[in-house]
């Protein structure tokens, strides 16, 4: 980034040519934030929809007041998401079991040659062929202005293939996929629920003096 | 003009997480590590429940005494059950 802004100063360009070259640099990193920005929103919406579960869970505790304290209101709302976290937990690391069983028996009784290496190889039988692949360690470099800085694309190692032989690889390369975006989701989950319970269990057993001060 | 002030905001919002992406990434591996000691410690429970001849995922006592409670208040007062909220104790119809 330096670099890049030290040739913005020192190249042979007129003004406008910087200006315009400037204005665009700053555009596409202001967008690229944007974009995060958009994404963390994303993931906030997220957040907000799995918090109801403690609603879906306590609304009736607290209708019928049996539940009449902050404290009892923490104690039972936790027990009942980690009740949920045990089903959240379950299915990943099910799926992530599963991968491991499938692995060691095809090794075992079908391929005693497949290695855990293999299975990202993108010369042979790794899923990485479903992947471009490029060599990142021999970018083109040259000098310029004094600088060693990148001259051209880097060089593709691996085009994406399908490759028969490497089944194995795909099938328990996407089971994991699953797995994560499931382990994910349960991560979330538990944070959304415990976050909701210790920020909120205060307000629901007392009243704002503003509704108060309107019955006055 | 409120498009405008959105998308400067949202802006902002993305650098905050970019800045703060570290704290968000610790948040997250915590709560995993939490999410898998409650599914580790909760799993030796299940196991403890289930032998044990009681049920893994059966009601909490809150719960009964709360759906009770609750069909006690719609039966008599299905409209404006909160101003009929029978005492403790006072569960059954």
């Amino acid at each position: 980034m330096i670099i890049w802004m030290y040739w913005l100063v020192a190249a042979p360009i007129t003004a406008n040519q910087r200006n315009q070259i400037l204005f665009w640099i700053i555009s596409i990193i202001l967008l690229l934030f944007t974009l995060i920005g958009g994404i963390g929103w994303l993931f906030e919406r997220y957040i907000a929809r799995l918090e109801r579960q403690v609603d879906a869970d306590t609304w009736k505790l607290i209708d019928t007041r049996i539940v009449t304290s902050p404290q009892q209101f923490k104690r039972i709302a936790l027990k009942k998401s980690h009740r949920h976290a045990l089903k959240d937990f379950f299915w990943p690391y099910l799926l992530f079991a599963l991968v491991t069983v499938i692995f060691l028996g095809y090794q075992q009784w079908i391929d005693p040659t497949l290695t855990f290496a293999d299975l990202f190889d993108y010369t042979g039988r790794g899923f990485n062929t479903l992947f471009p692949i490029v060599d990142w360690d021999n970018i083109p470099m040259n000098e310029f202005f004094g600088f060693t800085i990148w001259s051209d694309f880097p060089p593709l190692l691996n085009s994406p293939r399908f490759v028969p032989a490497a089944m194995i690889s795909y099938v328990l390369f996407f089971i994991t996929v699953i797995g994560i975006l499931l382990l994910i989701r349960a991560v979330l989950a538990l944070y959304a629920r415990t976050t909701r319970i210790y920020r909120d269990a205060n307000t629901f057993f007392t009243k704002s003096l503003k509704d108060v001060a309107k019955n006055l | 003009m409120k498009e405008l002030a959105g998308f400067i905001k949202r802006t902002f919002i993305g650098v905050a997480y970019v800045l703060g992406s570290p704290i968000i990434a610790m948040v997250f591996i915590l709560f995993w590590l939490y999410g898998t000691l409650v599914f580790l410690f909760s799993s030796i429970q299940s196991i403890y429940l289930f032998f044990s001849g009681q049920g893994v995922f059966s009601p909490f006592e809150e719960d009964l005494k709360a759906a009770t409670r609750y069909d006690f208040m719609q039966r008599n007062h299905p409209s404006s059950h909160r101003q009929t909220t029978p005492s403790e104790g006072e569960t059954q119809s």
